[in-house]
């Protein structure tokens, strides 16, 4: 069911306990918020975690929300997210690779499946050395579904700072892939 | 920013996951049913009473405000009453006679 209220009217009956607008305030940003947490955490049960940890935070902290505030509730909302992925990303919880090992089986696609899973685990090792900044406006943009933006929104930034951001991480991550053998990653932009 | 080998190895290895409906429930029945726990409640350690007793003493400054402002109300009644008494003077005659009196202007 559509439901025409906008985030702020709903953020207003949340805060003084209506557990219907709540509802209707997940249903409509979970999915974008479990797609980032999933694609960063590896694991959906983590990505779970966090994203209910992230809604807990909009429960508590709604009373304090400003309708007339610049930032939308969405952005503040995919902080929320990203900071718990990063927070956790601090930890070695990236189960990937024993995924990987398990699926080494004689199924139609299990040696392409093996390749994309090892890959991910790269990648994800590489994504763990840079700054956290860098790691952030990377993680926005290529597993977020934001626009450029409101990406530079959620880490609080204007937009040709997260260019520039974007292109110190691509320029960091392809240093650390390189080092770990892959090739034909393109120029070092 | 053109597309390139980085980006395409990293949209290969995370390809967009489409969130099935079940996850979409799980992650709100866990949040309410998150809302609906208890509050785990903290052991009462002998300085938690004496802190706690001493709190349920102490007044609140709302409560002192309420308390103070009748006694306040009425000493600043009572002062402009007593501000705009008319004053018991001498009668002016009076006052001169005891001026020019001998025993004011003895030594003089």
């Amino acid at each position: 069911m559509n439901d025409s209220r906008d985030d702020d009217e709903l953020l207003e009956l949340t805060a003084a306990g209506d557990r219907d607008a709540f509802q209707t305030l997940m249903e409509r940003h979970v999915k974008s918020m479990l797609m980032l947490a999933q694609r960063v955490s590896g694991n959906s049960d983590d990505a779970e975690e966090l994203v209910q940890d992230a809604f807990l935070k909009v429960w508590t902290q709604a009373p304090k929300w400003r309708r007339d505030g610049a930032a939308l509730f969405s952005t503040w909302l995919y902080r929320v997210v990203l900071n718990g992925c990063l927070d956790r990303r601090r930890r070695p919880v990236w189960t990937g690779l024993d995924e990987a090992a398990e699926l080494a089986d004689t199924a139609p696609g299990a040696t392409q499946h093996l390749a994309q899973q090892q890959s991910r685990v790269m990648i994800q090792e590489a994504l763990a050395i840079i700054p956290d900044r860098q790691r952030a406006a990377l993680y926005l943009h290529y597993f977020s579904e934001i626009s450029a933006p409101q990406a530079a929104q959620v880490l609080d930034i204007s937009v040709p700072a997260m260019e520039a951001l974007l292109i110190r991480g691509k320029r960091a991550l392809k240093k650390e892939l390189i080092r770990r053998g892959v090739t034909d990653l393109g120029d070092m932009l | 920013m053109t597309v390139d080998g980085l980006d395409t190895l990293i949209r290969d290895a995370f390809p967009a996951t489409d969130i099935r409906h079940d996850q979409v429930q799980r992650v709100m029945a866990g949040v309410f049913a998150r809302l609906d726990q208890p509050q785990p409640q903290v052991p009462l350690t002998f300085w938690r009473r004496l802190a706690q007793l001493a709190s349920d003493l102490t007044p609140t400054p709302q409560m002192l405000v309420r308390q103070a402002m009748l006694p306040v109300a009425l000493g600043l009644a009572l002062g402009i009453y007593l501000g705009h008494m008319p004053e018991d003077t001498a009668p002016q005659d009076e006052l001169m006679a005891s001026l020019s009196d001998p025993m004011m202007t003895a030594g003089y």
